[in-house]
């Protein structure tokens, strides 16, 4: 096996937590709200229903084939070539978001952090620093979200008791005002950041009891949903459904508005220094993931060789994938949830069913 | 790579020439460990004023011992590393008074006279046979003293080791206020005992090592069989055993040749000179490690908690010793990130400033000619070289030069605008706080970091700091002690174990050891120790039946 | 090996070589307390003034002898063709780095209040610097006149500001939006926006008249312009209207003699707003609770009595309703623009009929029928419970 290591189900959920939050809790509130208005949290609700039905689909593939990951039993399912060209699909996937959320990462540093140092930078101190991490392997950035993960939970409960005291929740009425529709068009972009549990298609033969893995995935998931649903009430009773689809980064504003005792304000800087550390998590995993599937795909020894290349792709796709920020936020609102869910959800699928056809792997 | 060229080295050291009889010091020195004591009386002393060249402090007396006076025997010891009344009352006396009277009665053959010896005569407790050079030299240079009788190839060592060693002090580099005041000395044999005084289960295991070529150092490990991972154990035996320098002089020697991570900051063994520190750690199931010539003991496996753990939380209530330790941890922060912090915060992110404070920083370095960072390492640099020159200087003139560093230069940095007094302040504290950290080499590892960490904070301000924060984390939790992830329980995160590290759970809590280090027989002690009242009759409360008296 | 050294120089030449992009000294920041906003002289073009802190002067106690002390804010302006435009010529002629994240508020002149607010709006919460959090409130007169102002107890208007602003809970008498706040009513639909005004009161004291900021009234807007003002009593009845709490002293006559007056101070209010459908007509039921205190009363009458109590409590519920309809009279028939969010309240009770009006809302809101009620109890008398004279 490539990757050594294992990691327990908590530090799988824990890890899963911090993945897929990370960014969606920056960026889905106002795209989200956008389309739904005040019933936003209902979209975070759907978009939750949704990414539970990946785990149910990826985790039921993991048990089948254990100690193998989607890049090896995609080939033995579809057979060596149609194999491979899922194999390729999931590291072009991979490489596609890591890229981008290191975009978005750099870009929100840019906008509302330092605006007069070069996107560059952050670009490449993060992805180096990421390289640097994961040559530990899946046990290291287990271990290292362990210490962030506790810290970061803690400042979301801070924050909602903060910003609270200035929400007004008469703001989320009336509910359903334009029907179900919107909230439905909502919830496929919150349901592509869910859709992110798919990374379990890569992490549960590494999981030391892999019975907990779909477990720890809907659980994971649950926790996102409810951080989530927590956002997207908070920003529209705090700033109202119309402020909070104009503000590119509402829950930032959101800490930006709290003043503790008319003293302590301005402490965004403080929380988002946390927030960062949650992103360079997420990075590193999809970075890592990245590397383990070209390693797999290749079937080489080690992934260790492949990092620095795949940094170099990584750095490159990110500054070359966008323009400017418009078409990022674009391109999340309107390509990303149909574009992730078919390959987070429509390929394990079919890898699913036709599995069960060919009564493949252990039941 | 590295033993081979120093075996090669000491080699060169002692082979100079070759020849066949093997009587002269270079050849001797080179067989010495093939070589056995003969049964030639004169040839063996010879052959050892030979090995040790003569030395002044060697003293062989010969005598005759049998009711005849027949026998020639000698008493050899190093002068100074015995106990000279036990060598006289014990050895001298036994050989040249009663085993006369002894014989008088049964004559002493030669062949049985070292078994009649040892059984009858030696007052001794403790008595040994050598055969070969090599043992006689180590234990004669450990300040045994041998007897060889003339006929037999093999002498007799009676421990009779006694020099000026340090009485049991309070240790200076771990003081408390509550809680045992005796420290370990350079003397092997008084740290066992005082080991041995807290632990007192025959489970207690100490393994003897000799290490060093040339030093001979004893070395002995220390752990509980049955609670201690018998894998550990073997662990630290095995990278003991492959040890093989010349010398070692202090812990710092071992503990480099047998830590995990040789090119880490972070130091995977821990170092203390305090027995109940050791004790309690072998109690949890860790593996001591005593070396002879220093009073500073080696604990395995180590975490990073140790760090903000100091025995005295132990020795206070633990509301008090949970509240100190937080103290710690935030100490432990600031000693690593206050001043780029404070760097990141003034030159990057000044919103966060409270609008007054910022006017009145900003106020108190108007006319500083140097930017934040260089403020900062000036600072920084003349504290660290405060602080070393108060440690090398002599004792009573260390502290007057920290009070003169301290206070005047940074009074009069302030006064000629060289810094901001801020700035002052915030290294001041820096300083401080760094010495809270439990163990002088924990704040050493940061003070380094620090100044790291600095140089992030004024390129890219709070970003930088955390970069350098998730580079330091990542590489923490990827040491591992002697099996045992070195943030454990944080990353591998363990509830359980908690109760141990950000506070101090009371004694009636800590049902079971921690989860990686003791986890051959977990459980501690009982549940329900907490003490409480029973309302049953015959156990009676004090405090209640006082209420019926009234 | 090799490669782990490239990568290290290209990261300490990376960090090194370019320099520290966003690093700033923070000596060398002009600390902007209060942002002005005026209309400039010339057609199309805005002014900004701005109040810039002295440090030294600021925290005080450091002025050495013999060294010339400088006021503690310098105040200075510039003018552009845009909001940014004017503040990147202001910076031509300040030496140090605007620092824009500790302003306190920003002041609007009503000239530009009257043109449109909508760019101020948008030039303060595109900067990352400024935050929601800061207030905005429209002076009556020019913005860079009340910056330039010296108050009597603070150093700068900012102080006076702040100090103000915590203080309203006083009276009642104005409410400060903050840019939360004003984004919000100018966004959604069923309400306009209000913040405070601001005024400069002269107080003159034996040598020289001194200008003080106040805190005073409310600036009605209709979309992101202002059309006109409401007074202290009208500012009050606005907050009862608009769910607000509403603290402050009210004052009736004693109801035993009918001259004297009696203060009432109120401690707590609420009010609920429900859009009601008659015969298909949609009508407002408005009601307001509120509480207060006895603090002053000016007669020789014993108001310590159930029914004098029970005759006060009505007195202070007319007293609060004059205020509230003065407030309503003047949105509906002066103004004609729904600031109390009487709008959104319909939108969330019948989201079906709001889609129907919901762009015509500001014909509807005029005709609109406002039945209010209140409900006013008095429920201590304070530290003593009869007059201070003899009976």
């Amino acid at each position: 096996m490539i990757e050594g290591g294992k990691i327990s189900s908590r530090q799988l959920l824990w890890l899963l937590i911090t993945t897929i939050l990370s960014t969606a809790i920056l960026f889905l509130p106002s795209i989200v709200v956008a389309e739904a208005k005040q019933d936003g949290w209902l979209s975070a609700i759907f978009a939750t229903f949704v990414g539970l039905l990946v785990v149910l689909v990826v985790s039921t593939l993991g048990l089948r084939f254990p100690q193998q990951t989607i890049v090896e039993y995609s080939e033995i399912i579809l057979g060596r070539f149609l194999g491979k060209i899922v194999g390729l699909v999931f590291i072009w996937f991979f490489l596609h978001m890591s890229a981008i959320v290191v975009r978005e990462f750099a870009e929100f540093m840019v906008v509302s952090f330092m605006p007069k140092t070069p996107l560059m930078v952050f670009i490449l101190t993060f992805v180096l620093l990421s390289a640097f991490v994961l040559r530990g392997g899946i046990e290291v950035i287990a271990r290292t979200n362990e210490v962030f993960f506790p810290v970061i939970f803690f400042l979301i409960i801070i924050v909602t008791i903060l910003v609270v005291k200035d929400a007004d929740f008469t703001r989320l009425m009336p509910m359903l005002e334009r029907g179900i529709s919107p909230v439905l068009k909502g919830t496929i972009i919150p349901a592509g950041w869910q859709g992110e549990i798919v990374v379990l298609a890569f992490l549960l033969p590494y999981l030391n009891r892999i019975h907990e893995g779909r477990r720890a995935g809907s659980l994971a998931l649950l926790v996102v949903g409810f951080f989530l649903f927590l956002a997207e009430v908070l920003t529209v009773a705090v700033f109202g459904a119309e402020v909070a689809a104009r503000t590119l980064f509402p829950t930032f504003n959101l800490v930006r508005y709290i003043s503790i005792a008319g003293f302590l304000e301005h402490l965004d800087p403080f929380f988002m220094i946390f927030w960062i550390g949650s992103v360079f998590i997420k990075i590193t995993l999809f970075y890592y993931i990245t590397c383990l599937a070209i390693a797999q795909w290749l079937n080489l020894r080690d992934y260790k060789p492949i990092t620095l290349p795949v940094a170099t792709i990584i750095s490159a796709l990110s500054v070359l994938l966008f323009d400017n920020i418009t078409e990022l936020v674009n391109f999340i609102a309107k390509v990303w949830g149909p574009y992730a869910l078919s390959i987070q959800l429509g390929i394990p699928a079919l890898l699913l069913v036709v599995a069960m056809l060919r009564r493949q792997g252990k039941r | 790579m590295i033993r081979k060229v120093f075996g090669k080295l000491l080699s060169r050291l002692i082979k100079t020439e070759s020849s066949k009889g093997c009587n002269d010091e270079p050849c001797l020195l080179e067989n010495i460990e093939n070589l056995d004591l003969t049964a030639d009386l004169e040839a063996n002393l010879h052959r050892i004023k030979q090995i040790l060249g003569d030395s002044p402090d060697l003293v062989i007396r010969s005598c005759r011992i049998g009711l005849k006076q027949e026998i020639s025997a000698a008493i050899i010891y190093i002068d100074g590393l015995v106990d000279k009344l036990l060598v006289n009352d014990d050895v001298m006396k036994a050989l040249m008074l009663e085993v006369q009277m002894v014989e008088s009665k049964e004559n002493l053959k030669r062949k049985h006279i070292l078994e009649s010896i040892t059984e009858s005569m030696l007052p001794a407790s403790d008595v040994r046979n050598v055969k070969s050079l090599a043992d006689f030299f180590d234990s004669v240079l450990s300040g045994d003293t041998a007897i060889l009788v003339d006929g037999s190839a093999v002498g007799l060592v009676v421990s009779t080791r006694g020099w000026k060693s340090r009485n049991v002090e309070e240790p200076a580099s771990e003081s408390v206020v509550r809680g045992p005041r005796d420290g370990f000395t350079e003397n092997l044999r008084d740290n066992t005992a005082l080991l041995r005084r807290r632990i007192k289960t025959p489970l207690l295991r100490i393994e003897a090592f000799k290490i060093g070529r040339l030093s001979r150092t004893d070395i002995e490990i220390a752990y509980i069989k049955g609670i201690a991972d018998e894998k550990v154990v073997e662990e630290v035996r095995r990278r003991l055993r492959r040890i093989d320098v010349d010398h070692i002089l202090e812990s710092a020697y071992i503990e480099e040749l047998i830590e995990d991570a040789p090119f880490s900051l972070f130091s995977t063994v821990y170092r203390t000179e305090r027995p109940d520190k050791l004790a309690g750690g072998i109690f949890e199931g860790r593996v001591g490690i005593l070396i002879d010539n220093t009073p500073f003991a080696l604990l395995v496996p180590s975490v990073f908690a140790e760090w903000i753990q100091a025995v005295e939380d132990y020795y206070e209530r633990y509301p008090m010793g949970s509240l100190i330790r937080l103290l710690r941890i935030a100490a432990l922060l600031s000693a690593l990130l206050l001043p780029s912090f404070y760097v990141a915060i003034t030159t990057h992110h000044q919103e966060m400033l409270p609008t007054v404070l910022l006017l009145s920083i900003s106020a108190a370095r108007e006319g500083v000619p140097f930017p934040a960072i260089v403020e900062a390492f000036i600072m920084e640099l003349s504290f660290e070289v405060l602080r070393e020159a108060g440690i090398r200087l002599p004792r009573p003139i260390g502290p007057a030069i920290s009070i003169i560093g301290g206070v005047i230069i940074g009074d009069a940095a302030v006064r000629a605008g060289l810094v901001g007094a801020p700035m002052v302040v915030v290294v001041a504290f820096t300083g401080i706080a760094s010495y809270a950290i439990s163990g002088y080499t924990a704040s050493i590892t940061m003070r380094f970091l620090r100044f790291g960490v600095m140089v992030l904070s004024t390129v890219l301000g709070l970003y930088g700091v955390m970069l350098a924060v998730i580079a330091i984390i990542a590489h923490v939790v990827s040491l591992r002690s002697f099996g045992v992830p070195y943030l454990s329980p944080i990353a591998p995160f363990n509830v359980r174990d908690l109760k141990d590290v950000f506070l101090r759970a009371p004694w009636w809590a800590m049902f079971k050891r921690p989860r990686l280090i003791g986890h051959n027989e977990p459980i501690r002690q009982d549940y329900f120790l907490m003490p409480r009242y029973f309302a049953d009759e015959e156990n009676e409360p004090v405090h209640e039946r006082r209420d019926h008296d009234d | 090996m090799k490669k782990r050294i490239a990568v290290f120089l290209i990261l300490v030449l990376s960090l090194t070589n370019s320099g520290c992009w966003n690093r700033v000294e923070i000596e060398d920041l002009a600390v902007v307390l209060l942002i002005g906003l005026d209309k400039a002289k010339e057609e199309g073009k805005v002014r900004i003034t701005v109040q810039l802190a002295r440090p030294e002067e600021m925290v005080g106690g450091t002025a050495e002898g013999g060294r010339v002390t400088k006021k503690a804010v310098w105040v200075t302006a510039s003018t552009g063709d845009s909001i940014c435009d004017a503040q990147q010529n202001l910076a031509m002629h300040v030496s140090r780095e605007l620092f824009w994240a500790h302003t306190r508020a920003i002041i609007i002149g009503e000239e530009l209040a009257r043109e449109g607010i909508a760019p101020v709006i948008d030039f303060v919460d595109r900067r990352r610097d400024l935050r929601r959090r800061m207030g905005i409130v429209v002076v009556r007169g020019e913005a860079r006149e009340l910056l330039e102002a010296e108050p009597g107890l603070e150093k700068t208007s900012g102080q006076v500001y702040s100090g103000l602003l915590v203080r309203l809970f006083r009276h009642s008498k104005a409410a400060v939006s903050d840019l939360r706040d004003i984004y919000e009513m100018l966004t959604s639909r069923g309400i306009h926006p209000t913040t405070s005004s601001i005024e400069l009161v002269e107080l003159k004291d034996e040598k020289n008249t001194k200008k003080q900021p106040k805190l005073t009234g409310t600036a009605v807007f209709r979309d992101d312009k202002l059309i006109g003002w409401l007074d202290e009593a009208e500012t009050r009845g606005f907050l009862f209207l608009k769910g607000k709490k509403v603290t402050g002293i009210f004052t009736v006559k004693c109801p035993v003699c009918e001259e004297k007056n009696v203060s009432i101070m109120s401690t707590r209010s609420s009010t609920s707003i429900k859009p009601q459908l008659v015969d298909g007509e949609l009508t407002l039921a408005v009601q307001i609770k509120a509480e207060g205190d006895v603090l002053e009363q000016m007669c020789r009458d014993d108001l310590s009595r159930p029914e004098i109590i029970g005759a006060l409590n009505q007195r202070f519920a007319q007293a609060i309703k004059a205020e509230v309809i003065a407030a309503l009279n003047k949105a509906q028939r002066n103004y004609q623009v729904d600031i109390f969010g009487f709008g959104q309240a319909v939108n969330r009770k019948f989201p079906k009929l709001w889609q129907k009006i919901e762009y015509k809302w500001d014909e509807e809101f005029p005709e609109l029928p406002v039945k209010i009620s209140i409900e006013a109890k008095i429920r201590r008398l304070g530290m003593i419970s009869g007059p201070t004279t003899k009976p």
